[in-house]
């Protein structure tokens, strides 16, 4: 099956582009898994982070942006069919069944990546990870919320709030 | 977005270091937001802004990100009051408005309705008061009701069943109220108004008439005292009957509204202004088959949500040929192939619509039938005018007044109000 021509003008292969996370790993990776990063892709424009340069994210560590990555080159073939209007019903399924997939994971790697998705601007994966992280928090009494998603002990004076809070609306606590 | 890092008062929250994993502490506020647009009530929302200062403020500070919410989570219904059909006024006969809850099955939204005091127990407990009480106004989640006891100090109560000893009790008017009265005064349920800029102040107006005038008669919060305004002739046909004003209590952006008993004129109070005005109804409601309210098309937007048989409509204040502003139809539907949709055979039982209230953008509405032999109890739904989807409530008799009540924002989360207002936001 021949490759469709992609929209940067470079017939045959793919353009490549390189990351560089903030413990200096490189990440090489084609333009278009990159550019569902909105920052990313005003500067792939531009023409930047082909050949030797690379594209320094001083804010997204080398395991976060593996992540981010193996997200944008899922999803980037149906982001370049523009929301895959003629994408097949198996290949939304197939889509879907790697997001839920994919944010099964840690907390302290959803945050991580929430927060480069925000940096990056790649709407698509910054709602698939707070959907996760709201769907932690649905059906939850403030103290179990607490707990689910690892807060530590209240302080006293936090306690004593809650405590004044519970007296007024009682049954958000049950 | 260098320092992700909410502004938190316990100092070990602040000093991350790449080692330490990235903790729910690490989301900025607007992240913190962004989760918060996904979560799937306003119910769920106030528990989890519950969970920490930082969060509850993060949704306190941000009249934007509240906007949003409420557009794509329109309040939730929990139920319908209804007031007792009769209230008595005897200590031996009492009375009690029905709750009448909608069953969600989203868990936030049964919580409330399983912790809150829908039965109104905080009122019957008070030794000074007969067990009689009718609701005459609900509004961002108080009650407004009044003692049936003529005799009684203090006969109205403000509560909000969400919250646990809030209720409070005040006089139901002012003792000069009829004074300078031509003829036969009569008064209306008192209305509840809350001032947009701080929820925790509010008004009650109670409407006093006479043969061809009106007068506002208002309770303020800030100083529990009751004040008279002047009469005002509102030059209408002379009536027939003495109580030519109806019990209707509708409200829309600070403008309240009644309806003459031969539904000619709407009499309206701008209480901004504290200026009546009167106009005539268009002759189509007149029909006796008609039921209409006036209510809210959204927040801002005053409207007239009519029915007759399965037939509905609605009128908006336009500007007519003539230049002069006017009640204008600017949609009308026959709503029979939707009801059906929704209803089947079951609607074969009915013959026509009521209208019970429109407030945020929905219509309650009852599916009834006139002139039975069988009482049959009315079917009773909503109508988003927005969607135009419907959703079907519960099989209850429509034997008296009915207030909707819809989950309102808390004021600590609506700006820096009530009990837990910070100190440090001034």
């Amino acid at each position: 099956m021949a490759a469709p021509e992609s929209g940067d003008g470079n017939n045959g292969a793919a353009r490549m582009v390189t990351l560089i996370s903030s413990d200096n790993t490189r990440f090489e990776v084609e333009a278009a898994a990159a550019s569902l990063s909105q920052t990313l892709q005003l500067t792939i424009l531009d023409g930047g982070g082909g050949g030797g340069d690379g594209i320094p994210l001083p804010n997204v560590d080398s395991a976060t942006l593996s992540k981010v990555l193996e997200y944008c080159i899922k999803h980037a073939p149906a982001a370049a069919n523009g929301g895959a209007p003629n994408a097949t019903a198996v290949d939304r399924a197939e889509l879907e069944r790697f997001d839920n997939e994919f944010v099964n994971i840690d907390q302290s790697v959803l945050y991580s990546l929430i927060m480069a998705a925000h940096n990056l601007e790649i709407e698509g994966l910054q709602s698939l990870v707070a959907k996760k992280v709201a769907d932690m928090i649905k059906g939850k009494s403030p103290m179990e919320i607490r707990r689910t998603l690892g807060f530590p002990d209240p302080t006293p004076e936090e306690q004593a709030e809650m405590n004044a809070h519970m007296l007024e609306y009682g049954w958000a606590y049950e | 977005m260098e320092d992700n890092n909410p502004p938190t008062q316990s100092p070990p929250r602040k000093h991350r270091k790449a080692s330490i994993p990235t903790t729910i502490y690490s989301l900025s506020e607007d992240l913190i937001l962004t989760i918060f647009l996904y979560l799937p009530s306003l119910a769920t929302l106030i528990r989890a802004a519950l969970t920490c200062r930082e969060w509850r403020h993060a949704v306190a500070s941000s009249p934007s990100f509240r906007r949003l919410f409420c557009e794509l989570h329109p309040a939730p219904l929990l139920g319908l009051f209804f007031n007792a059909p009769t209230v008595v006024e005897n200590p031996d006969f009492p009375a009690f408005p029905n709750f009448v809850p909608v069953r969600h099955r989203d868990r936030d939204l049964a919580a409330v309705l399983r912790g809150s005091d829908f039965f109104l127990t905080s009122i019957q407990e008070h030794p000074d008061k007969f067990h009689c009480w009718g609701i005459t106004d609900c509004r961002r989640g108080y009650i407004l009701l009044h003692n049936g006891d003529m005799e009684a100090s203090r006969p109205m109560a403000l509560l909000n069943p969400l919250v646990r000893r809030g209720e409070r009790f005040f006089d139901d008017g002012h003792e000069n109220a009829y004074e300078g009265y031509v003829g036969c005064p009569m008064e209306r349920d008192t209305c509840l108004l809350f001032s947009d800029d701080n929820p925790m102040v509010y008004k009650v107006v109670r409407l006093i008439y006479d043969a061809s005038r009106v007068r506002a008669t208002v309770y303020s919060s800030h100083n529990n005292k009751w004040s008279i305004g002047p009469w005002v002739d509102v030059s209408m046909q002379p009536q027939s009957s003495r109580m030519w004003i109806l019990n209707s209590n509708m409200q829309v952006n600070g403008f309240l509204y009644w309806v003459s008993r031969n539904f000619k004129y709407l009499v309206t109070l701008d209480t901004a202004t504290m200026k009546f005005s009167v106009e005539e109804l268009p002759e189509f409601l007149k029909n006796q088959h008609c039921s209409f309210k006036v209510g809210e098309m959204s927040r801002d937007t005053p409207c007239i949500f009519y029915a007759t048989g399965f037939k509905v409509g609605i009128l908006l204040r336009k500007i007519d040929n003539d230049g002069v502003e006017r009640w204008l139809r600017v949609w009308r539907k026959c709503l029979k192939t939707q009801l059906f949709e929704v209803f089947r055979v079951v609607l074969l039982n009915y013959n026509e619509l009521q209208v019970v209230a429109v407030e945020g953008g929905f219509v309650y509405l009852a599916l009834s039938k006139k002139f039975h032999e069988v009482q049959i109890p009315s079917w009773f739904f909503t109508l988003c005018l927005k969607t135009g989807k419907m959703e079907k409530l519960f099989q209850r008799s429509y034997d008296s007044v009915v207030y909707p009540y819809v989950l309102a924002w808390p004021p600590s989360l609506v700006g820096n109000f009530g009990r837990f207002a910070r100190g440090d936001d001034a």
